[in-house]
């Protein structure tokens, strides 16, 4: 019991270095030798930080992106675990299903969005569907990996008490599979969150958080720039701790994972 | 590292069945499997053939399977894919050397010095939280857009997968192999070469496999936002021109060149790395 509590106290030698980079930012900074552009003064990054975070069409920004967000990674997510079920499940529906998929997969996420962009329009529409792909692909391969990994011993179980092929879906395979299918939705959200910020950015049209950084960059202000690169690493980081934490609570379901092991 | 799993469908026969079976049954069940995987791809093909035949949507939205055929047999033959594969992969292989050499190191130093990592690992693993898209507008900042900001996208892109698993590798060595090791009175030399080194290097060649996806990712975004040339820059120039045929071939060309890789890797870790150690 001692081990977790001592790991998870912070070494103060950590601290050294962002202290010591920090130390060097404001000196180099003050002695006027960088452009100051690029290595904004500190003060100066203050009063941008402070100056955005009152900024109401930031927050107009973070707020569309998070619900283009949760759109998409609904969408994405409950299509990809529907596919990872059927293709989890049945051999058959594999031996279709699989190698067109992985053949999709290979294309890099965002050379989509032309297309998407031709066939949707510059807008929402075409950001929420390459939002719900970039979901949909690990929700699809995790989903469909736990199903294929429950234990044979457990299926044999539900075939020998005659249970019907929705019982041992229901009872069985799902609930083997759930800490794969829990995972799977968490990497979806990263990856979601990824595709978010790239369609924003590279579509620059309404409101999110992608456009607002690509203004900033545009208007030449390194210290917007970088509160929206932390900004959005917060979200980020926010968002998968929420997910964690609601699965945490209610997975009892695990135990049989050790079946297997 | 999302895409390391692939699709595998429990019909693959395991290997003993495999093995069990004649021949001619499993050339039978070869056959089999490309014929149930066509399936999809020509039930598209006919749709999209339908499609186009009773112009249900307007040609410049949804060129024919035939114009797009025509589209990549003309790029072929004027080169211009060729050409701008060629950008692409030389400024993924600048950029994948640069930060791969610099993740090996980091990882390898870090895994070995506990002291160091107490100093600098907090801080790189803080890093790591911000994905590589965050930081494009930053490097723009910095770099501009020319060259220079593609090879360093593409290097920080490799960067991190690199050096988290190379500090993971260096680290799975530890144990009873240094235990070994030591009763065989190795020096560091020596033990660098028969223990750290077989043991870190399947999770390195792993490395270098997500380092060269992720490199190929952020270079297609790069290319598409700031670039004269390359692959992705032919993509959005065609999608401007609105000649989505070419967009189709040039989606095709980068889910090849993806895949390509990514098989090369595959075929470099089963040779580089045919044992396996339980750490």
């Amino acid at each position: 019991m001692t081990r977790p509590l001592a790991r998870r106290r912070i070494d103060a030698r950590g601290v050294i270095v962002p202290l010591g980079l920090s130390l060097g930012w404001t000196v180099t900074s003050l002695t006027g030798h960088w452009n100051p552009h690029l290595l904004v003064p500190p003060a100066q990054l203050a009063r941008g930080f402070i100056a955005t975070s009152h900024n109401g069409d930031f927050w107009i920004a973070a707020g569309s992106s998070l619900l283009r967000l949760l759109t998409g990674w609904f969408a994405g997510s409950v299509a990809g675990v529907a596919l990872g079920l059927i293709v989890g499940c049945f051999t058959l529906a594999g031996q279709i299903v699989a190698p067109s998929l992985n053949a999709v997969r290979q294309v890099a996420l965002f050379a989509w969005i032309p297309l998407l962009t031709a066939w949707f329009g510059d807008g929402n529409t075409a950001e929420v569907i390459l939002i719900a792909l970039a979901a949909f692909f690990p929700a699809a391969l995790n989903t469909e990996a736990g199903c294929r990994n429950a234990p044979i011993v457990l299926r044999e179980v539900g075939r020998v008490l005659e249970l019907g092929p929705r019982d041992i879906l229901r009872r069985i395979i799902v609930p083997a599979a759930m800490p794969s299918i829990v995972s799977g939705l968490q990497i979806a959200l990263t990856s979601a969150w990824i595709g978010t910020i790239g369609a924003e950015y590279l579509i620059d049209q309404g409101h999110g958080l992608g456009v607002f950084l690509s203004s900033a960059r545009m208007d030449n202000r390194m210290d917007v720039v970088l509160f929206c690169m932390v900004a959005l690493a917060c979200i980020g980081f926010a968002l998968s701790t929420a997910l964690r934490l609601a699965f945490a609570t209610r997975t009892p379901a695990l135990a049989l994972t050790a079946v297997d092991d | 590292m999302i895409r390391a799993i692939p699709f595998v469908g429990i019909a693959n026969p395991s290997g003993l069945q495999r093995r069990a079976r004649s021949r001619s049954q499993a050339g039978s069940i070869v056959w089999r499997g490309v014929a149930l995987g066509a399936i999809v791809p020509l039930a598209v093909l006919a749709t999209w053939s339908l499609a186009v035949a009773l112009h249900a949507m307007r040609p410049q939205i949804l060129p024919g399977p035939l114009a797009v055929q025509a589209a990549a047999t003309d790029l072929l033959r004027s080169g211009d894919l060729v050409t701008a594969l060629e950008v692409s992969l030389g400024r993924i292989l600048i950029g994948l050397a640069i930060g791969s050499v610099l993740g090996l190191v980091a990882g390898a130093v870090l895994g070995r010095s506990r002291t160091l990592d107490a100093y600098f690992g907090p801080t790189l693993r803080t890093i790591c939280q911000i994905p590589t898209i965050a930081w494009l507008p930053v490097f723009m900042l910095i770099f501009g857009i020319g060259e220079e900001l593609k090879v360093a996208i593409i290097a920080k892109a490799a960067f991190l997968p690199m050096l988290l698993n190379t500090f993971a590798g260096v680290r799975s060595a530890s144990g009873r192999y240094h235990e070994v090791a030591s009763a065989l009175e190795f020096g560091p030399l020596q033990r660098l070469r028969f223990v750290t080194i077989p043991s870190a290097l399947p999770m390195i060649v792993l490395g270098l496999r997500l380092a060269l996806s992720n490199a190929w990712h952020v270079l297609i975004v790069v290319e598409m936002l700031a670039s004269p040339a390359g692959i992705g820059h032919l993509m959005a120039w065609s999608r401007t021109l609105f000649q989505l045929d070419v967009v189709f071939v040039t989606i095709v060309a980068i889910g090849a060149t993806g895949w390509l890789m990514d098989a090369a890797m595959r075929a470099a870790e089963r040779r580089l790395s045919p044992w396996s150690l339980p750490a």
